[in-house]
């Protein structure tokens, strides 16, 4: 396989966590092992879209047991004999492999996987995609000649990988006491996103957009903006030292 | 045809909950983080190669840029055809 491969540095390292729980993109070759009408090939397409249920391969790294993964869209880019392309976007921890040795076994003909490419991991997608080789001549460039506009379109702040999420910005009085670990409450917060809904995950940044913190939702946008007291957010995963922000007495 | 991620399709609208100012002797914009600081706090948005593994990528990385430590996210790892 190849494709989006986000990857992390030093202390940003955790926050590819939540990139493993972000939806994922593929564009992925087929082979079937016979021939078989367009027709068909288009209706079993319709079954693998939605709700499927996935039985995780032999060499997995979750427990084997079906369950239910979400497929996004499954759309054909071109068929050519055996050869099926296509283009899926499905919830994170859907095998591919797998989907298409099903769609194999559910024509009767059989499939294997020929190729694949990841074309969106949450946020990263193939659009802004780097090479290794273009990362090593931007570091070079920038630590021979102290020329950093290349590396800094490749290297992106941490705040980046959370674009996805639905976000919370607090006060500045307020960034301290989550950088210890509190969790966040109604009265901290400045701006939010709508549609948050429990139990999402949310980034909380500050005013400043510096990401501060992954949590989970405890309640609703709707709730926050009507409540004057209340939690609203656990504090899951700590990014920003404390110290950054002076401590403000209550 | 439709090929949108479920958080690419979300309508969200930003909401004040209370107007505030931030203070900027302290904190800054990410944006304006020095280039050391992206080193030691920043991601990458890589094309993985097809043959190494997600974990030698990784380590390719840290060698090029002569750090201690990065991450990849999800199994990117080489499969069997």
């Amino acid at each position: 396989m190849t494709g989006v491969l986000p990857i992390a540095l030093e202390k940003a390292t955790r926050i590819v966590q939540i990139l493993l729980k972000a939806g994922k993109e593929y564009i992925c070759l087929m082979h079937l092992h016979k021939e078989i009408s367009e027709q068909d090939i288009r209706e079993t397409v319709k079954k693998f879209t939605g709700e499927i249920k996935q039985l995780p391969p032999v060499k997995s790294a979750v427990k084997r047991q079906e369950r239910f993964r979400e497929i996004y869209y499954f759309n054909i880019l071109e068929i050519q004999d055996k050869d099926v392309l296509f283009k899926i976007g499905c919830q994170a921890g859907t095998y591919i492999r797998k989907i298409v040795h099903d769609f194999g076994l559910s024509l009767n003909i059989g499939a294997n996987m020929q190729q694949l490419i990841r074309t969106k991991a949450g946020p990263f997608t193939d659009k802004t995609w780097t090479t290794l080789h273009d990362l090593k001549d931007a570091y070079e460039l920038y630590k021979n000649e102290n020329i950093e506009t290349e590396i800094r379109k490749i290297i992106l702040p941490v705040e980046t990988a959370v674009q996805h999420l639905p976000k919370i910005y607090v006060l500045d009085s307020t960034v301290d006491s989550l950088c210890h670990g509190a969790d966040l409450n109604i009265p901290g917060i400045s701006k939010l996103d709508s549609e948050i809904k429990e139990k999402d995950s949310v980034a909380v940044l500050t005013l400043k957009n510096e990401l501060i913190c992954l949590g989970e939702s405890l309640t609703t946008s709707q709730e926050i903006i009507e409540k004057k007291q209340g939690s609203a957010v656990k504090t899951k995963k700590v990014f920003m030292p404390s110290g950054v922000y002076p401590k403000f007495k209550k | 045809m439709e090929s949108l991620l479920p958080f690419e399709m979300e309508r969200r609208r930003l909401l004040i909950k209370k107007e505030a100012e931030t203070n900027w002797s302290y904190g800054q914009d990410p944006n304006k983080r020095t280039m050391d600081e992206l080193i030691n706090y920043g991601i990458i948005n890589l094309n993985k190669p097809e043959n190494p593994t997600s974990h030698m990528v990784s380590a390719y990385v840290q060698d090029i840029l002569n750090i201690k430590k990065a991450g990849h996210s999800g199994t990117l790892v080489k499969q069997k055809l």
